[in-house]
């Protein structure tokens, strides 16, 4: 038997796990053998226990109070005053890229009247630009006399 | 909060012994989170963030209403030597905490000192690690195994002395 007895501070120290692997070890080996020490350990690991338990039969709900009074002050914190907004806008950092924002879109938007977008369509421009196109095909019955065959040449 | 807002409730609950108590300092240390958010180091706990704010914020209210925090463990809290007085192990203590165990613990954790008892909850309760312990209540690992087991030897003569006076 290991006759060197741990100390009633290395088996709390054991109990809550925070010895050296080594001294683990060896506390362990001891307490299979040690009578003494083991009734020792089972005092501490009670006495946990005991703290435990209590603990568990104690144990409470959050009041929603307290919820809903941290998520009051959390919005709070989240979202500033106006003025502190406001002024936050006007930072550099936001400002910059706001400003280059704007003009990128200010320009696609001016520009966009002459490129981009369906022009809008004038039907009468198209029914009139026809019946002028008709009234001058060649070949058409409402199409003039082409001035080759009109009387001015079989004169000429 | 959804996560953390129990525990940290029932922890506060476990050094106040006072649930108004208890609310206040769990909301108190909730804003402060928010407020501190950013001081936040990722890859750390944050429960152990958390429940030191909460015992900051208890040797406060116990230093505003006392005028000064009992640091110092009185005389009288000397450890107790193992084997003296009767054995916890050999109670059956689950079949009595209920109704027989809970008050004297009760009583017994009511008069600790406000570190003793901060200290065993974290330990036993709460399992931190020595090393957390010592962040939480800023001190070194060696003062949280001496406060610890001058804490442990407090409570065992406490509860023993309660159980035997109760009817």
């Amino acid at each position: 038997m290991n006759q060197t007895h741990p100390t009633p501070e290395q088996l709390v120290e054991y109990l809550h796990g925070e010895l050296p692997p080594p001294r683990d070890a060896v506390v362990h080996a001891h307490l299979a053998e040690c009578t003494a020490c083991a009734r020792a350990y089972e005092a501490e690991a009670a006495l946990s226990e005991l703290l435990r338990a209590h603990a568990r039969s104690e144990e409470r709900e959050l009041p929603y109070r307290v919820v809903a009074a941290v998520r009051d002050a959390a919005a709070e914190t989240v979202a500033p005053p106006a003025w502190e907004r406001i002024r936050s806008a006007f930072r550099p950092v936001v400002l910059i890229p706001a400003a280059a924002a704007l003009a990128v879109a200010l320009y696609f938007g001016m520009s966009g009247r002459h490129w981009g977008g369906a022009t809008p369509i004038n039907a009468a421009y198209y029914v009139n630009n026809h019946a002028a196109l008709q009234a001058t095909t060649p070949f058409s019955e409402d199409a003039p006399i082409p001035a080759t065959l009109t009387s001015d040449d079989q004169t000429r | 909060m959804e996560r953390y807002g129990k525990a940290t409730y029932n922890f506060a609950y476990r050094l106040t012994r006072n649930e108004s108590d208890a609310s206040d300092l769990t909301q108190e240390a909730f804003i402060r989170v928010f407020r501190a958010w950013r001081s936040f180091k990722p890859g750390t706990s944050f429960r152990s963030w958390i429940y030191r704010i909460v015992t900051n914020l208890h040797r406060d209210e116990l230093r505003r209403r006392k005028g000064r925090y009992q640091e110092e463990i009185p005389e009288a809290n000397e450890p107790q030597q193992f084997g003296s007085g009767r054995p916890l192990a050999v109670q059956p203590i689950e079949e009595y905490m209920e109704g027989y165990l809970s008050e004297p613990v009760s009583k017994a954790l009511s008069e600790l000192t406000a570190e003793q008892r901060e200290i065993v909850m974290l330990a036993d309760v709460e399992d931190f690690s020595y090393q957390e312990i010592g962040e939480i209540v800023g001190c070194s690992v060696g003062t949280v195994r001496s406060r610890l087991h001058r804490a442990r030897g407090q409570l065992r003569k406490l509860v023993t002395r309660h159980i035997k006076s109760s009817p």
